[in-house]
């Protein structure tokens, strides 16, 4: 059991405290999940660059913080570098071809890459949102949508590396959250490492990040892409994926998981359960809706 | 004075979800006949395992999770969407859900009526024991999945796999059916069953002409294993 969250303005250049605001709903899904929790927020695009997350899992940060800056140096160039706690966060003029998280993590140790895109940024740590909110100053991030996880583990282990949301690496930009099993992951991941990709993590979520993203690189739709998931995903799932311009959901062949979607003229907002809408929209007029067995639903911008 | 007695009122937002289950069960037991409560807001739990009859609990908004479960007797009305599981094995009494419900709606009920008017999520009257429910607008997955006793009615479109796996009870479909489960058979609708369903829907306020029912029951293939059928059993989940 996991607790999910979304939220996505509609519209060119609509924009809203995705920071809080999907902790906060987080928040209110703690009981399915109280073991992490995780934000990919997406911000104001950057120009000419991307911005990198980096977790820097050691206690001498500075030292760890002066080792990436290196390893990033001699593949890119880095614009700017802000650090909160242990969560680095560069602007670089490009991903070297998509080699930038693996140079990262080749040459720093206990240094992973959690995110990289002209937008988003994936922040996650153990324990709960508000927490993750105050430790990494989430709360004043203002963007144009955000997806949120608070996890209770079940098919892999209770670390920070393993939280959610998944970035689809290397792929700029997509993210997932994911509440249920991939039964099939070990066969869905073979076949799209065949293809080149790598994996970050042994958590079953990772794959549909990667699937997805896959299917969006050969040209598919939106859509198409999560269309296709229903069928070759094997599993329970309720998941949520994001790109740069859009949010899409999905749901298994037996709606074994709860996802709910609430639409209005300005914005959709997404949860596992009601109350976590309820509480920070109790606009009656919003009625959020449960996707049903198999069903897709996506909104881009 | 004797209207102060009767009904009360209880808000929700300050409250854990205990102190108002505790607060209805109170004002039941101080004579309330009409409890409203206010600021639901969607949370789990509430108005669960009451005693009670002539009495009616108001929710004033959305309900979460597990609402009016296990209750005996009380008329209970949610005046917005409702989560899983609303009145799960409800021994009798009323349950109105002017709004959508979620997954495993009337989940195993024993007895009484549970009302939704909008949609239903997956497995709505999923083992239901007896009593009713009538969905106003369209139901999930597998409504009625291995319902043993007790009457369905939706007055829209049902999804895939109603009826599957059916021991006993009736399902009545208004609208158009997806595909039927395993074992869940269409039989012809009789007079009986028009004027059941007249009278079902009457008592919930809707007027439908009730001619285009369809009308699903037990097969009973699957009652008793047959190593003649594998195929049978081979589709069954």
């Amino acid at each position: 059991m996991c607790g999910i969250v979304g939220v996505f303005y509609k519209g060119e250049g609509a924009v809203g405290p995705v920071g809080q605001l999907m902790t906060d709903m987080c928040d209110q899904l703690f009981r399915r999940g109280p073991d992490s929790a995780g934000v990919a927020l997406y911000g104001p695009p950057v120009t000419d660059g991307l911005v990198v997350r980096v977790d820097l899992d050691r206690p001498d940060l500075d030292t760890a913080e002066g080792e990436v800056l290196t390893a990033v140096d001699q593949v890119t160039t880095v614009k700017e570098a802000a650090r909160v706690s242990r969560s680095l966060r560069l602007i670089v003029t490009d991903d070297a071809e998509g080699k930038l998280a693996d140079v990262i993590e080749e040459r720093v140790r206990d240094a992973r890459v959690f995110s990289v895109g002209r937008s988003m940024e994936i922040v996650k740590d153990l324990g709960m949102a508000c927490d993750i909110n105050q430790r990494y100053e989430l709360g004043t991030f203002v963007g144009s949508h955000g997806i949120g996880h608070t996890r209770m583990a079940t098919e892999s282990r209770v670390d920070i590396a393993h939280s959610h949301p998944f970035w689809a690496r290397p792929f700029p930009d997509i993210s997932v959250v994911h509440n249920g099993q991939i039964t099939n992951y070990h066969k869905l991941r073979r076949r799209l490492e065949q293809r080149g990709h790598r994996f970050a993590t042994e958590n079953d979520s990772e794959v549909i990040a990667v699937y997805i993203a896959d299917k969006l690189e050969a040209g598919g739709s939106l859509d198409q892409a999560l269309r296709a998931s229903i069928e070759d995903l094997d599993g329970t799932f309720a998941y949520l994926i994001s790109t740069a311009n859009g949010v899409g959901l999905a749901r298994d062949q037996f709606a074994t998981k709860p996802l709910l979607y609430a639409e209005d003229d300005e914005k959709v907002v997404l949860a596992s359960e009601e109350i976590s809408i309820r509480a920070l929209f109790p606009d009656p007029g919003l009625v959020p809706r449960e996707l049903q067995a198999k069903e897709v639903r996506w909104w881009l911008r | 004075m004797v209207a102060e007695m009767t009904a009360v009122t209880v808000e929700a937002q300050d409250l854990e979800t205990r102190e108002v289950n505790r607060a209805i069960k109170r004002s039941i037991a101080d004579g309330a006949k009409e409890i409203h409560v206010l600021h639901p807001a969607g949370r789990h739990s509430f108005a669960v395992a009451l005693r009670a009859d002539d009495v009616k609990v108001v929710f004033e908004g959305p309900t979460g999770w597990y609402t009016a479960g296990m209750n005996f007797g009380p008329h209970v009305v949610i005046e917005g969407n409702t989560g899983w599981g609303v009145g799960e094995c409800m021994m009798g009494g009323r349950i109105e859900v002017l709004g959508h419900a979620g997954s495993g709606t009337a989940a195993s009920i024993r007895g009484g009526l549970v009302y939704v008017q909008g949609d239903t999520g997956a497995r709505a009257g999923i083992a239901m024991k007896g009593g009713a429910l009538v969905v106003g607008g369209d139901s999930g997955y597998m409504t009625g999945f291995m319902m043993q006793r007790g009457t369905i009615v939706i007055c829209g479109d049902a999804a895939d796999g109603i009826g599957d796996s059916m021991y006993e009870g009736t399902i009545y479909v208004g609208g158009s059916i997806a595909s039927r489960g395993a074992d869940a058979e269409i039989e012809e609708v009789t007079d009986e069953d028009r004027v059941l369903l007249k009278q079902m829907l009457g008592d919930v306020g809707i007027d439908e002409n009730v001619d285009g029912f369809t009308k699903i029951v037990s097969g009973r293939k699957l009652w008793n294993f047959s190593t003649k059928e594998p195929e049978l059993w081979k589709s069954a989940l």
